[in-house]
């Protein structure tokens, strides 16, 4: 039950960062075109280089997050966190686009 | 028979399913009720009723992202997709996808989610066949609003009449 | 537009639907008793149509919409649905898969959600999120399609 917690745990933890690598990644290659045509050489495709990128940092602190043991965090809270980064970067992006779009 | 008329033909029985279960609930809601009571057969009724509504609104969303899917090959565009008409079907579509959420976690009045559900289903029935209308989206929003009103008072005209004929 | 490309755009809208329905399923029937299979077996199809509709809707996107749909959008009356819709859009789905994912498998070990009333409502959060995240990625879909004109 302890080790379901700690996997539990993990996978919520890589969750958050993921999410919040996938905003850093669009805002950044958005702000930075030298850092976009990186991604389109690197993966053929600016958005594939996203979507790898985003499933390598999942797999990666998994087992990182896993290893800290991560028991003193409920797995409630964590959930609403994730529920609360989710949230916040959906509106972090759309507003992001809008300004790009209508004010800059 | 071609993919036009098969998802057309999708969408009507989605929509007749969708409006005749959602009209027949409110009619046998009041019915049941008269006696002040929901026995077992009659929740059975009515769960079944609920299922047929559901599985109209699934044909519905589904036969109706067929449509679009055709029309965007036919890349019909703005002025068919941006029309009032059209937003204002689907903004009935969103209410309706909404206050059928919040019925099920009893998180608005049953009456009042009971005539928003069943309005919206006749306002998206006769949005999506009403082609010549040249109303903005705000007068269909406000015929709406109107029709959701008038559905309410309706039923609560029916509902009180079956408790005095108890 | 080829047969192969209509399939994949219907096969993606197909897929991110369902997927949404899976996760309505399991929002509708979290609190009955005795059915802790039907929700794990709800967010595992979840996630498998999330993943499916993430691979052929990216191949429909890498392959055809930058140099044959973009365009059209960008010259037409409605720019903005591009520069903001399907650039959200294309960033926003990302967060689908590890959302579902994490539904699956906190579903998949979560034997007491029924006693632990705060873990069950942190599972009906995180439903809710991911239905009104997809939600408002099919509407922008419907509204980039809906740009596309002559």
């Amino acid at each position: 039950m302890q080790d379901k917690h700690s996997i539990l745990s993990a996978i919520i933890v890589s969750a958050i960062l993921t999410i919040a690598a996938i905003v850093f990644l669009t805002v950044f290659g958005e702000l930075n075109p030298a850092f976009k045509t990186w991604l389109t050489n690197t993966f053929s495709h600016h958005w594939i280089g996203k979507s790898i990128i985003s499933v390598l940092v999942f797999l990666a602190f998994t087992p990182i997050f896993y290893l800290f043991r991560l028991k003193q965090i409920s797995i409630a809270v964590l959930v609403w966190i994730l529920v609360a980064v989710a949230n916040l970067s959906f509106g972090l992006l759309l507003a992001f686009f809008l300004f790009e779009t209508f004010f800059n | 028979m071609d993919w036009s008329t098969f998802v057309r033909s999708m969408h009507i029985i989605g929509t007749a399913l969708g409006v005749g279960s959602a009209t027949l609930l409110e009619v046998l809601s009041i019915k049941f009720s008269k006696d002040g009571k929901v026995d077992i057969f009659e929740h059975d009724v009515l769960r079944i009723c609920i299922n047929v509504l559901r599985a109209g609104l699934i044909i519905v969303v589904f036969s109706g992202f067929g449509i679009m899917v055709l029309g965007r090959l036919r890349m019909l565009g703005p002025e068919a997709y941006f029309s009032p008409r059209f937003l204002a079907k689907m903004a009935v579509i969103l209410v309706l996808l909404l206050v059928a959420f919040l019925m099920n976690f009893r998180l608005i009045n049953l009456k009042v989610g009971s005539a928003i559900s069943t309005a919206s289903w006749y306002a998206a029935l006769v949005f999506g066949l009403w082609r010549t209308n040249k109303f903005s989206f705000f007068v269909l929003m406000g015929l709406y609003l109107g029709l959701i009103f008038v559905t309410y008072y309706i039923l609560e005209f029916f509902r009180s009449r079956a408790i005095k004929t108890k | 537009m080829s047969y192969f490309l209509i399939s994949l755009l219907v096969s993606h809208i197909f897929l991110g639907t369902l997927g949404i329905v899976f996760l309505t399923g399991y929002l509708l029937y979290f609190f009955r008793e005795d059915n802790l299979g039907f929700l794990k077996r709800m967010s595992f199809f979840a996630f498998l149509s999330f993943v499916f509709s993430w691979i052929v809707g990216g191949y429909y996107y890498v392959t055809y919409y930058g140099h044959a749909v973009k365009p059209i959008i960008l010259s037409g009356e409605f720019p903005w649905v591009h520069k903001v819709l399907m650039e959200t859009k294309e960033h926003i789905f990302l967060f689908l898969p590890f959302l579902a994912f994490v539904l699956f498998i906190a579903t998949y070990f979560g034997k007491n959600i029924k006693d632990d009333k705060k873990l069950a409502y942190s599972y009906i959060g995180l439903c809710f999120t991911t239905v009104s995240v997809a939600l408002l990625v099919t509407i922008m879909g419907m509204a980039i399609s809906g740009a596309v004109g002559k």
